[in-house]
């Protein structure tokens, strides 16, 4: 049976959308060459994902809240 | 261990005079210690494969090189006082000296090369372990997923997560071309050096002017033989190299390629921008997307505009070539070009090049240019 549940994996996508984001902003180009080799455009666009991922949790859990009051 | 160079007796690796006749001892120099390692790492079965100019280089330095870890023959002539064997010493020493130059000199260029191969063979290294560890790393969280289902354990379950999504994730961001900017420095470097000798030996030295075109290439290079007063149209010498009138040579712009990349970069086709615009939009793309510089601005004023890079990765490739050339000066350098190109197609006018400026320090650059009536 799969152990996490659907508030788990929100409290992950938060916390790594947090960590993508801000390694995203420390790379940026606007801070100096910082001499990391990686693709910092689909780095960019992996913390979106993430951080809109996270986003849609929160939004269905405000909706959640709506729809019992 | 050194040896004394007058009576061949052991000295130690901190001893200045030698404890028997008193002679200066000579240490060898640190970089022949260091050209010595590489030359034995070299030398084992797990090095790279033989070349022939490595070889012949260190037969070179084995022949003029003077080896001062081996006890050398003792000579008892040498041991004997007088006037005449100073002299002696003094001349051996002058040569020892020469000698200790030449290794020096060996020793550092050698150092260079292997420096240089084993970086790039580290490169090689690094970017296939980075795949054998994103795999595993995939591995081993896709187990730890697996395990944790069948146990219901909550802990297994996160760490699993984990490590399969980080590795997941540096296998997407990992680059998929790097180059090194003096690789491409020094493949841009003869090929402009060539243009710039055809141009002066033809005897076109003046300013370049940027004419755009309906054809695929968009844009084309003008230079006139002497300063002119009618600017040809693009259609006129589109298909030609040497005009005749007004007199000049027409080519492809060295930044044309340049220009395209930061044209599909904007993602619109540049006749679609006006200055302001471009203005607006070019920073964006060249210090974000395509990284050429750290700051950039654009300024238009009257028909002049004006561009600064800050700390561009042409900045030494430029220098370089206003040095070396005289290409920078009529047609400018591959990004002064490729500035030049989308002013052209974008205003869809003929661009004059006018001037490239660098700061003191080498970091940052401007360059200007003038729009010129059609």
């Amino acid at each position: 049976m799969w152990p996490l549940g659907f508030w788990d994996l929100s409290l992950w996508t938060a916390i790594i959308a947090i960590i993508l984001l801000v390694t995203s902003e420390l790379l940026s180009p606007y801070y100096g060459r910082t001499g990391i080799i990686i693709n910092k455009k689909r780095l960019r666009i992996a913390a979106m994902i993430i951080a809109f991922i996270f986003l849609g949790t929160v939004a269905y859990r405000v909706y959640e809240i709506v729809m019992k009051t | 261990l050194v040896y004394c160079d007058r009576c061949g007796a052991k000295a130690g690796r901190d001893a200045r005079y030698c404890k028997i006749c008193g002679n200066t001892i000579v240490h060898p120099p640190f970089l022949w210690r260091i050209r010595r390692r590489s030359v034995e790492r070299a030398s084992t079965p797990k090095a790279m494969e033989p070349d022939t100019r490595r070889l012949t280089r260190e037969s070179i330095e084995h022949k003029s090189a003077t080896d001062r870890t081996t006890k050398p023959s003792l000579n008892p002539a040498k041991t004997k006082l007088g006037a005449s064997l100073v002299q002696v010493e003094q001349t051996q020493r002058k040569q020892q000296k020469q000698n200790l130059d030449q290794e020096e000199l060996l020793a550092k260029t050698a150092l260079t090369k292997a420096q240089e191969s084993y970086g790039s063979q580290a490169l090689r290294i690094r970017k296939g372990s980075s795949t054998v560890i994103c795999y595993a790393m995939l591995l081993i969280g896709t187990l730890s997923l697996g395990i944790s289902i069948i146990e219901s354990s909550t802990i297994l379950a996160f760490i699993g997560l984990g490590i399969s999504f980080w590795g997941a994730l540096l296998l997407f961001i990992r680059p998929q071309h790097y180059v090194r900017t003096d690789l491409m420095d020094s493949t841009a470097l003869s090929s402009l050096k060539t243009i710039d000798r055809v141009m002066l030996s033809l005897g076109y030295v003046e300013k370049g002017v940027y004419i755009p075109a309906s054809n695929p290439e968009k844009a084309i290079l003008f230079i006139p033989a002497e300063p002119f007063s009618r600017i040809p149209k693009a259609n006129e010498i589109e298909d030609q190299t040497f005009i005749r009138n007004p007199k000049g040579l027409a080519m492809v712009p060295p930044g044309l390629s340049l220009a395209n990349l930061i044209e599909h970069e904007l993602g619109a086709p540049l006749k679609k921008y006006n200055l302001r615009e471009l203005g607006e939009r070019l920073p964006k793309v060249l210090i974000e997307n395509l990284e050429i510089a750290q700051d950039f601005e654009m300024h238009v004023e009257g028909d002049g505009v004006r561009f600064k890079f800050v700390d561009s990765i042409y900045s030494f490739f430029c220098n370089q070539l206003r040095s070396t050339t005289k290409v920078s000066c009529s047609m400018g350098c591959p990004i002064c070009s490729a500035m030049a190109c989308i002013l052209a197609i974008a205003t869809d006018k003929p661009v004059s090049f006018e001037e490239d400026k660098y700061s003191p320090d080498g970091k940052t650059l401007e360059s200007s240019y003038r729009i010129l009536e059609a």
